[in-house]
């Protein structure tokens, strides 16, 4: 990159290199949340127009971008859960039989469209209150620390729902077997 | 151990999960627009963000200002160039496209946007006629054909209204653009029946309905000009001064498009554009031996044909060129194709093609980011560390992080 290039260019290079980078990891997320392919496109587009109006605004680098876009998608999710269901939280919701179906083609391919609805399937059936810290975890590949930053918990209390919500996984894939 | 790899297994599907290409790239073109939007206007951005604090619905004008900035402005976006049943096609039809009416003021103006949506319509019809990939359902037809009706009748409605106020140049000038612009599509669409069985049964009827409102715009014409003529005033000589300066223009821009595309044309279609060409020429000099003996009624009226047969003429070469079936190309040139293609950086039909580099590349950065996770997994009981990530410190995507910590890694 040219050293005179305008300051605003560049972090539009950065910016759109970045959703190269994180689009397909993001939407990902939000899917696993929000079991909803279409709109989970949605909150993956919404995630980056927010944060680049947050970079704008406050004319600055973000120093951990990707654990940023993390933050406002799960904030989004949020909304998207108030909104889905008045003040419900998700776990209540799942208590009331919230579990959208997975209709949507994945990808072209049958065997992978199996797949993916093999893995939501299952990430579905950990208890609610774990399956977040478990998706930022494992599918986010987001540390502890970044979790507890994200969704304003304390680092121990994400650990512990880790710990569980990793049980409860390895629990559910071997029932499965044995099925 | 066995317990770990089902683990590291299921977690290795869950990557797999991703968007198609085609998505994240069109996805892509909404952000870059609204990127570059605010980056241009970044003080009236910020400005706005300011009292959106205040008024939730103003949160949303940055990216209103920028989608309608982008998409007025000529940049051929993403949904500009969808057609019905994609992805985009919505975003074109109930946003792209109102916003650009809301900005047609004047009535003539108006007019002329309703009859380009109409326009539009039929292109996308015809586009879909011709296209042998998938279904060409009757609903569908049925819709796009409702919302033809609907744009020509808005735009023939500006006109009475137009000749109401007295405003007959104004009148004259949308209606034969109107016209001009059905009776090559008549024409097109005509020739493109004639292309196989299957396309003329999905064009049934079709013509029938266009026709009917050629033949309203036709009239509407005929009698906005004859009044053009009986209002003789002292304005007459600078508006036909002018109507003769548009049909220059119009007719410069057709011979422009011919050059450019004529290696792309089959031998008929460049016939027929390169004809209606010749006949803008020749009305513009009838036009102007009548302006130069004083009849200004008369060069009036050839300026305005001229004016018409140039738009028939890039119309004719707009849409065939813009069809991705080959029959266009039925007699000659078939070799040029390609080459022209790269050529035209600035027109519609050239969208495709950069859409389609961007998938490749997008094809590739997934591929990548396989690799990534690949490698994720079997270093999963590396060293975490918080080693924060930048904007564009390319390479220290999704696997940076992912690494195992505080004894809750799936190494245990």
């Amino acid at each position: 990159m040219s050293y005179h290039m305008d300051p605003k260019d560049t972090l539009k290079v950065e910016f759109t290199r970045a959703y190269d980078e994180y689009a397909d990891a993001i939407f990902r997320h939000c899917y696993f949340r929000i079991s909803d392919r279409e709109r989970a496109k949605d909150l993956m587009q919404e995630t980056f127009i927010k944060t680049w109006d947050y970079i704008l605004k406050h004319d600055e680098r973000i120093d951990n971008l990707r654990a940023f876009l993390y933050k406002t998608a799960h904030n989004l999710v949020v909304d998207e859960y108030r909104k889905a269901k008045g003040n419900a939280s998700l776990e209540t919701m799942q208590e009331d039989g919230f579990q959208p179906g997975v209709t949507e083609t994945i990808t072209d391919s049958v065997g992978a469209k199996l797949e993916s609805e093999y893995v939501l399937k299952v990430v579905e059936k950990i208890d609610g209150k774990y399956r977040e810290a478990v998706i930022m975890r494992y599918m986010d590949g987001l540390t502890p620390k970044e979790i507890a930053k994200i969704t304003g918990e304390t680092q121990n209390n994400i650990s512990v729902r880790i710990n569980r919500g990793l049980k409860q996984l390895r629990e559910i894939l071997e029932n499965d077997e044995e099925q | 151990m066995m317990k770990n790899n089902k683990l590291n297994n299921f977690i290795k599907a869950s990557y797999k999960i991703a968007l198609q290409s085609q998505e994240k790239a069109d996805i892509k073109h909404i952000l870059t627009a609204y990127i570059d939007q605010t980056v241009r206007g970044t003080e009236s951005i910020r400005l706005q963000n300011q009292r959106s604090r205040k008024i939730s619905l103003i949160r949303t004008m940055p990216i209103l200002l920028a989608l309608m900035l982008t998409f007025t402005g000529g940049t051929a976006l993403a949904a500009n160039g969808s057609l019905p049943g994609d992805f985009l096609y919505p975003v074109k039809v109930n946003f792209n496209e109102k916003v650009r009416g809301a900005l047609a003021f004047s009535g003539e103006a108006e007019a002329n946007f309703q009859s380009e949506m109409a326009a539009r319509r039929l292109e996308e019809f015809q586009e879909l006629a011709a296209s042998t990939e998938g279904e060409f359902e009757a609903q569908l037809r049925e819709s796009i054909m409702a919302r033809f009706e609907a744009h020509s009748k808005n735009a023939l409605d500006q006109i009475e209204s137009l000749n109401a106020q007295g405003k007959f140049d104004a009148a004259a000038a949308a209606s034969a653009r109107l016209e001009a612009s059905l009776e090559a599509h008549e024409d097109l669409i005509q020739r493109l029946s004639e292309q196989g069985e299957d396309i003329r049964a999905r064009l049934l009827g079709m013509l029938d309905r266009v026709h009917a409102r050629t033949e309203v715009a036709a009239e509407a014409r005929a009698n906005a000009v004859a009044r053009v003529g009986e209002n003789l005033d002292a304005r007459l000589e600078a508006i036909v001064e002018a109507k003769a300066k548009q049909a220059e223009q119009a007719l410069s821009a057709s011979e422009r498009l011919l050059d450019k595309y004529e290696s792309r044309l089959s031998g008929e279609a460049k016939a027929e554009a390169k004809a209606k060409t010749e006949a803008a020429l020749e009305a513009q000099a009838n036009g102007m031996t009548a302006l130069e003996a004083g009849n200004y009624a008369e060069a009036y009226r050839h300026f305005q044909a001229s004016i018409s047969f140039s738009e028939q003429a890039q119309i004719v070469m707009r849409v065939w060129s813009s069809f991705k079936i080959g029959f266009f190309l039925d007699e000659e040139g078939d070799d040029s194709e390609e080459d022209s293609t790269e050529n035209d950086s600035d027109e519609d039909s050239s969208d495709e093609d950069e859409n389609e580099d961007q998938d490749d590349e997008d094809r590739d950065k997934s591929d990548e980011e396989d690799g990534d996770s690949d490698e994720q997994l079997d270093l999963d009981a590396r060293a975490n560390g918080d080693a924060d990530i930048n904007i564009g410190s390319g390479g220290a995507g999704v696997s940076g992080n992912a690494g195992a910590s505080n004894g809750v890694g799936i190494g245990l």
